[in-house]
């Protein structure tokens, strides 16, 4: 096969070569070293009127490649926020053209510095991407935010299609998907819970981050396993020029990040760490109560190291850790409880340039998603008892990829294969002198090969064409639990066990998952796109609860748990006016969802751990979702600029077992969501920026009637999500006010400071967050019995102060 | 890192805030509540009622319990074992007063006495609507007595909870509830308002977290030692998690704040062992799950072994201890 290839790369670039060049390198910034992602190539011909000949961007290891005839030629790279550079390519000297370093300076002007530095202006029109947003981090970071803490989840909400879970959440939903269908990548890492705190915040370190990407439409065929979209992040590599620092004092928590070279040009590395102080701000007073000792807090840390072996090697090692820890103790009951949970994530890559046309990247990845709640009660006289409940899952993830990039097409190639372990739930304990061991792993191999090529046909028309097939396979060492009709959970009800022996296959699955999206340009600023995509996945999150926990399990597919398969068709209309300083777009999709997992109705939690099959207890559904999204976006170099997005859809969910078969709205189902982005340079030190949502209240389960056994009084629910909670809006301002550069060394700037005050809710909107119900008086007690609901809304106007710093 | 670092001044008004919000909730059709009971060697016990709407006011005058609620007089029940032996419950209320089971009323009443091993099934019917359930008596293993023993609370003196060992016969599948019914030391902190004003509670509480429940998925054929606490009758408040701080003033009774749950030194106990069939045994492990009440819990309907209705209708086979809650003293039992 090897050997195949090699023989394939050699006869094109040999066809190519007869009359052609190719000009390749990588873009960096000159200050830092970091190499730069979507940065705008542009080549001109220099022999005739300088007239445009091509252009491209690099991609997110800062590499371009771009094949041209034989001639001599000027180019322009621009990325915003640095100078333009211009270069010449003369074809007879081939070292100025081949494998180039290209550095850019960063603008003068502290204006663009705070100002968004955007893609390629009209990427949105040019390319075959349907629903694909990049973002970059100085476009979150003068963003209005909840107590100081920025948040890059918070950031993609904005976005059309993009649904958010709720006040103070993290957890989205692309296009009626669940939670669970979007594949959350750190540095190609898998991220399995991205957030802090029950959702409040996510787990990523804005500091640390170069660059996001996110699909919701046509995920192309490299990226695969998830539904719905893919968030890619970038973590910085470091500076490789000189040592810096930068960091932020914020309500509840801070942060720092150091970074500099190892080596001037050759290696460099940073660290970045973030952790709350909301236990040492509540400790004085927690400890006065018989719960001293109770606490939470989290923190992370992302490191990042890189070497340049030579010109067309380089290797990367990148790792973040993060964790929340929620500590119980209650003296009375002798009981004490310590909870942490969090992910662990190690890459390490190796990109390669193999020649003018082909590009490496090689990695091997390890992800861990960890939750283990340590229960201990110890009373005098009595016997003590430990018990460690965990579950988690963790993956060995071996990923090749290639870039291939001969005249007019770019295909992408590779394999990817990863091995899970999966902890649905466990439990371990001591009771006196018993000693329990309940646990329960589920292994499985998930593997894909992919192939996609992006053909220009001619300036109009480029097509994306895309191919992946998906597999996955359970293996042993497992037992699986036969049940008898009952429906009783447990050991009872179990009337044969299959057992499984190491390696030992239990179920199979795996298609084909054909990916094409096609773009024609009606004329240089509008143009047509069409995208189909369909998708396995072979992981479920399973969830008892309404909002995203770290209690929630991830599941694979299984014996009885088929994989997921998603079906997308999306059609986009793009126009950009006044010389590309607007952008706008409108899509429409339509997308079903097959073999979604819920809980059975009658599904006791806690009672069979380790002795059933937990995925016994789950049922199987399909997913339906539709809309209309309209964008708006105004240059991001611009003093006054924004985006406004309106996605008008609607979102149900099927499942035989449920709500009496009938359908019903997915929680997140929104039929109208707007978000409007809007920010304001007053001055080259002075930034106003403020945030519109309005959406559609959350649909909910209300209790339909109620009943009383033994005295207490039951809920008998009413039909599922059938209720809708009032609208959710909200202002958000934020003021930026950039301290005086201070100067050193003649006109080096060394130190930069900012401070952002932030006003959340601004006109004090009393948002549901969520509906309970309460009873007033007691059975047996003097007054009446009365069931009232409450509304609880969350966040009042919050204004907060924080401060930035690097040098 | 030369440059000082400025520690800020943030305010933050973190309140939440709640609001009372009126909520119409569409009319259906109201179902058969069935809350019924057969216990070894005792007559068969149903209290039949419909579901009440939910957020009208509920008056409930123990004194006058027939005006109270919902009950349904007027259906044909009838009990069939697996002997084939067919027994029609009569509707006493025509008495003046329903009947009190262990836990709560009842308005229909059998002959037929329950039987470990044996199954019943009752049917109910009433114009158009069948409603039945199928339950069985599980055999109950002698409980441990001589293990009982109360143990102080921690650095306390006042007030203490119980301890049992069990021992799990070697067959799985077997479900258990604890209850006890407290006579306090002070008769001003019981709960008895209905004859016979005995001094006790008026009702057996379920004990342990779990609505009193426990099987043997984890403990199959073993001997273990459980600490028991006395539980939270309906007409208490769960004051263990809420009361922070504890005022020297506030009434220590075992009934409220931070004593919920424990028995005052000197209380006189019932305690009720009961095995209890697997179906009802669902029933009441799936309560904890009923009405979440917050952002992080999903609403989950009560399970039921009633087909067509809501509620239980479970066999059980029960023993009962008298016990004296205090450390010192060695329990007699009878």
């Amino acid at each position: 096969m090897k050997k195949i290839l090699y023989l394939f790369i050699t006869i094109t670039s040999f066809l190519f070569s007869q009359e052609t060049i190719t000009f390749y390198g990588t873009v960096r910034s000159a200050e830092t070293g970091e190499t730069l992602i979507g940065a705008n190539i542009t080549v001109f011909d220099s022999q005739d009127k300088m007239d445009f000949v091509t252009g491209t961007a690099s991609n997110k290891y800062g590499f371009f490649t771009t094949t041209l005839k034989k001639s001599d030629y000027t180019v322009q790279v621009s990325y915003l926020g640095y100078q333009d550079f211009s270069m010449q390519i003369l074809f007879n000297d081939s070292e100025s053209f081949e494998n180039i370093n290209i550095s850019l300076n960063p603008a003068s002007k502290t204006l663009n510095e705070i100002t968004v530095s955007d893609k390629r202006k009209d990427q949105n029109i040019k390319s075959t991407n349907v629903g694909k947003i990049e973002l970059e981090i100085k476009n979150i970071e003068t963003l209005p935010v909840l107590a100081g803490e920025r948040d890059i989840l918070k950031s993609i909400q904005t976005l059309p299609g993009i649904q958010s879970g709720g006040e103070g959440s993290s957890g989205f939903f692309v296009r009626g998907g669940s939670a669970d269908q979007n594949l959350i990548l750190l540095d190609e890492a898998v991220v399995y819970n991205a957030s802090h705190l029950a959702g409040f915040f996510s787990v990523f370190n804005s500091d640390a981050i170069k660059d996001i990407d996110i699909s919701k439409g046509s995920m192309p065929a490299n990226y695969g396993g998830r539904l719905s979209s893919v968030l890619d992040i970038s973590m910085k590599d470091g500076n490789a020029k000189r040592f810096s620092a930068s960091g932020g004092l914020g309500l509840i928590s801070s942060r720092l990040t150091v970074e500099g070279p190892i080596k001037q040009d050759t290696s460099s590395f940073i660290i970045s760490g973030r952790r709350t102080y909301i236990d040492v701000l509540t400790k004085p007073y927690i400890d006065t109560t018989s719960f001293a000792g109770s606490s939470y807090y989290f923190y992370d840390l992302t490191a990042k190291a890189n070497y340049r072996i030579n010109n067309t090697n380089q290797i990367f090692l990148s790792g973040y850790f993060g964790r929340d820890v929620f500590n119980f103790n209650s003296e009375d009951w002798g009981f004490s409880v310590n909870i942490p949970w969090g992910n662990s994530t190690a890459s390490l890559r190796w990109k390669r340039i193999l020649n003018s046309q082909l590009f490496m990247n090689n990695s091997l990845i390890f992800t861990d998603y960890k939750f283990s709640l340590n229960g201990r009660q110890e009373l005098e006289d009595s016997p003590t008892s430990e018990n460690t409940l965990f579950s988690g899952i963790r993956d060995w993830n071996l990923k090749t990829d290639f870039t291939y990039k001969p005249k007019d097409r770019t295909i992408k190639f590779g394999a990817n294969y990863v091995f899970h372990r999966f902890n649905p739930t466990s439990f371990t304990g001591t009771y006196d002198e018993l000693e329990f061991e309940q646990i329960m792993y589920y292994y499985a191999h998930e593997y894909a090969a992919y192939i996609n090529e992006e053909y220009d046909f001619d300036n109009r028309l480029s097509v994306n064409l895309g191919l992946r097939y998906s597999g996955f396979t359970q293996v042993g060492p497992f037992d699986r639990y036969i049940k008898d009709n009952s429906g009783v959970i447990g050991q009872s009800s179990t009337t044969d066990t299959i057992s499984y022996k190491n390696n030992e296959i239990v179920e199979t699955y795996g298609g084909f998952e054909p990916r094409l999206s096609m773009k024609y340009s009606l004329n240089p600023s509008s143009s047509i796109k069409l995208a189909y995509v369909h998708n396995y996945q072979y992981l479920h999150l399973t969830s008892q609860a309404t909002s995203s926990l770290p209690t929630d399990v991830w599941m694979p597919s299984s014996d009885i748990v088929r994989p997921q398969i998603g079906k997308q068709i999306c059609l986009g209309y793009y126009k950009n006016f006044n010389q590309n300083t607007y952008e706008s777009s409108v899509e429409v999709y339509y997308k079903t969802m097959e073999n979604l997992v819920e809980y059975k109705e009658d599904y006791i939690p806690g009672i069979a751990i380790g002795v059933d099959n937990i995925d016994n207890n789950l049922t199987f559904g399909n997913g339906n979702s539709y809309g209309l999204e309209l964008f708006l976006k105004r240059d991001m170099s611009k003093r006054f600029n924004g985006t406004i997005g309106y996605t008008l859809s609607k979102t149900t969910r099927q499942f035989d077992e449920l709500n009496n078969g009938d359908w019903f709205f997915a929680k997140y189902d929104r039929t109208h969501d707007l978000s409007v982005v809007l920010s304001y340079s007053l001055s080259d030190r002075l930034l106003i920026s403020t945030i519109f949502e309005y959406k559609t209240g959350n649909s909910l389960t209300i209790p339909e009637s109620m009943y009383i056994i033994d005295g207490e009084l039951l809920t008998q629910w009413g039909d599922r999500n059938s209720y809708r909670m009032d609208p959710y809006h909200r202002m958000d301002l934020a003021l930026t006010w950039k301290n005086k550069d201070v100067k050193k060394n003649g006109d080096i700037k060394k130190y930069k400071s900012e401070w952002v005050l932030s006003i959340y809710n601004l006109y004090n909107r009393q948002n549901p967050y969520f509906i309970y119900f309460e009873t007033e008086g007691r059975i047996g007690g003097d007054d009446p019995v009365q069931i009232k609901a409450q509304q609880v809304s969350l966040f009042p106007i919050i204004p907060s102060i924080s401060w930035n710093f690097n040098f | 890192m030369k440059k000082t670092i400025y520690i800020l001044v943030v305010l933050l008004l973190f309140f939440s805030c709640t609001k009372e919000i009126d909520i119409s909730i569409p009319n259906s059709g109201s179902q058969f509540v069935v809350n019924g009971i057969i216990e070894n060697g005792k007559k068969p016990k149903v209290l039949l009622q419909r579901n009440l709407p939910y957020f009208e006011p509920l008056n409930i005058d123990f004194n006058n319990i027939l005006n109270t609620f919902s009950f349904v007089n007027d259906a044909t029940i009838t009990i069939t074992n697996s002997y084939g032996q067919i027994d029609t419950l009569v509707n006493i209320i025509n008495l003046g007063f329903p009947g009190l089971t262990d836990t709560w009323f009842y308005n229909y009443e059998g002959n037929m006495l329950g039987e470990e091993g044996v199954s019943y099934k009752l049917e109910i019917s009433k114009q158009d609507t069948l409603v039945w359930a199928i339950t069985t008596i599980p055999k109950l293993d002698p409980i441990n007595k001589e293990s009982l023993r109360f143990l102080y609370r921690p650095d306390d003196s006042l007030y203490c909870f119980m301890q049992l060992t069990v021992t799990d016969p070697d067959t799985i599948g077997n479900c258990y509830r604890l209850f006890s019914k407290t006579k306090p030391v002070n008769s001003d902190w019981a709960f008895d308002n209905i004859l016979p004003k005995d001094g006790y509670d008026d009702f057996f509480i379920s004990m342990l977290d779990n609505q009193g429940n426990y099987n043997d998925e984890y403990t199959n054929g073993l001997t273990f030692i459980a600490p028991n606490y006395k539980g939270r009758g309906f007409w208490q408040q769960w004051g263990q998690q809420e009361d922070y701080e504890t005022d020297e003033n506030d009434e220590v009774d075992g009934n409220s704040g931070a004593t919920t749950g424990f028995w005052n030194v000197g209380d006189e106990v019932m305690l009720k062992f009961s095995a209890v069939d697997r179906g009802s045994w669902d029933f009441w492990a799936s309560l904890q799950y009923n009405n979440p009440g917050g952002p992080f819990g999903a609403p989950s309907q009560a399970n039921t072994n009633i087909n067509g209705g809501l509620g239980v209708f479970g066999g059980s086979s029960s023993e009962q201890v008298y016990l004296i809650a205090n450390p010192e003293v060695d329990q007699k039992f009878n």
